[in-house]
């Protein structure tokens, strides 16, 4: 699943050398966080979410054959002062 | 085979005379992508900086759309093999052959939509010319576009003999778009869209005339 968010993410941004996905297993639920470089955020997100929604759709359906939840969110870089 | 090799060179014209030589292709079947300008050396001796290239072979969108959904899907877990079905100027259509197309599918197309999408996108990207990307599987969108079109005659019937307006129920622009170019060709009604996002839907109505 992780393999799955890191091409397409790659794929999309900029600057694929600094893109990190990573994976949390919880009760039931797998969490797939993105982190990119800030000017890529939009590249993975999209107008109105339309392209990390899409991510989201093709995501869930390859958990559904693995019987797993699995959300995907992007993980916000900290704004420096 | 490598579609794609980085190179350094004393200059970036150096450095993608040898990339060419790997790839054995000429520079007009090629994307050059300057990663360094390299710096010269003081008095031909001392520092610089080699100079260094990315060339690519240049692939169509069609193909470059075909390879990228093949690889989504792999990675998705899905057993496919997707094929070029039509290629045109504007236009290149993508079928896939799945063991479950349901799952590759998705609830009314979702699955489908959102992989023509992402893959639109990246196989678009950097490209002159650039191309709509439509993707198929076991030639769902093809039946639906013939629902959708049989919904739209039997309503302009119904409109025609009325005299009065009917309201479609919601659709995707994909949908809404088959439903006016269905409508366009009839003499006695016409159609236009009302409500926002999930919720717009067709009107059917008789012309004024």
């Amino acid at each position: 699943m992780k393999e799955l968010v890191e091409y397409l993410v790659r794929a999309l941004v900029d600057k694929p050398e600094q893109a990190q996905i990573s994976q949390t297993d919880g009760d039931g639920i797998t969490i797939i966080g993105i982190k990119v470089a800030p000017e890529d955020t939009g590249k993975v997100i999209g107008k109105e979410g339309r392209i990390i929604n899409a991510i989201r759709t093709v995501v869930k359906s390859a958990g559904a054959k693995l019987q797993k939840r699995v959300t995907v969110e992007v993980l916000a870089e900290e704004k420096r002062g | 085979m490598s579609s794609s090799v980085r190179m350094k060179g004393r200059t970036t014209e150096e450095a993608t005379k040898s990339a060419l030589e790997v790839l054995k292709a000429g520079r007009d079947e090629v994307d050059v992508r300057v990663i360094s300008e390299g710096e010269q050396a003081v008095l031909g001796v001392f520092g610089g900086k080699d100079a260094e290239v990315e060339v690519k072979l240049k692939t169509s969108v069609a193909e470059e759309a075909k390879n990228v959904l093949q690889d989504i899907l792999d990675r998705a877990g899905h057993i496919s093999q997707v094929y070029v079905q039509d290629d045109t100027a504007e236009t290149a259509s993508l079928e896939i052959k799945a063991d479950d197309p349901a799952r590759v599918i998705g609830k009314d197309g979702a699955t489908l939509s959102a992989l023509q999408y992402l893959v639109s996108i990246i196989a678009n990207r950097g490209k002159e010319q650039k191309k709509r990307v439509e993707v198929d599987c076991g030639a769902y969108r093809k039946k639906q576009e013939k629902r959708v079109e049989k919904i739209a005659r039997e309503t302009a019937e119904e409109v025609e003999i009325s005299g009065k307006e009917i309201e479609l129920p919601p659709m995707s622009p994909r949908e809404r778009r088959i439903v006016h170019m269905t409508i366009k060709e009839m003499q006695k009604v016409s159609s236009y869209s009302v409500g926002d996002k999930e919720n717009r839907r067709v009107i059917v109505a008789p012309k004024k005339s």
